[in-house]
């Protein structure tokens, strides 16, 4: 069954050599989300939208797909004005919920991260802290992880596909238990 | 003078929220330039 991906650029796949203009059906297929998800795939992340704009595209995506898994890269509030992302968050998690769909959400910065307990943080993955002086030492969003991690990075800043592969290999038992053995 | 003191409370509010949005954007490398 199919796995529809949201999020921004990163989820899109922006600079990755597969991914050719961010007209319709450009987007990659060698993303962290794509690669777990496997042939049965759909893409409904856009570059640079903010979160208001993720949880729209997959709740309009989803009405046409009653049964599918759902894997969400939340990006920076700030691109909706905002301190904190926890209403489309909590909005998309609910519905999700509500009609049984198997989801995992990630982030690509942990600043999307809050204390509110409506929030169901099990089913979410953050990338491991890091441990040197520089990096950060809470769990991490996959933006902040890859650049520490010093992986290539495109000229506009964006993690090429070693970090999206070696992201695959870190989420995939999550991705597994919560999304594919679901659908 | 409440309104005054109000007033003065919600320019201080409106100031941190300002900064703290300011400091959130500088994290974004795809939209902050």
């Amino acid at each position: 069954m199919i796995t529809v991906a949201g999020g921004d650029s990163i989820i899109w796949g922006s600079e990755l050599a597969d991914s050719p203009h961010g007209a319709p059906n450009g987007y990659s297929r060698n993303t962290f989300a794509a690669l777990l998800a496997g042939d049965e795939y759909h893409c409904s992340a856009y570059p640079g939208i903010g979160n208001r704009q993720i949880y729209s595209r997959i709740r309009g995506d989803l009405t046409q797909m009653p049964h599918c898994g759902v894997i969400v890269c939340w990006t920076w509030p700030s691109r909706d004005n905002e301190l904190d992302s926890d209403k489309w968050i909590i909005g998309l998690q609910k519905y999700l919920k509500f009609h049984d769909y198997p989801y995992l959400f990630t982030c690509v910065d942990n600043c999307v991260i809050t204390d509110n307990p409506e929030i169901d943080w099990d089913r979410w993955f953050m990338f491991p802290p890091g441990t040197e002086a520089n990096e950060t030492i809470t769990p991490r969003g996959f933006y902040q992880w890859a650049v520490e991690n010093k992986y290539n990075i495109g000229v506009d800043g964006h993690p090429l596909e070693q970090a999206h592969r070696d992201a695959v290999t870190l989420i995939r038992e999550k991705f597994n238990e919560l999304v594919k053995k679901s659908i | 003078m409440s309104w005054l003191r109000n007033l003065y409370n919600r320019i201080k509010l409106e100031i941190a929220y300002r900064k703290k949005l300011k400091a959130l954007r500088k994290r974004d490398p795809f939209i902050y330039k």
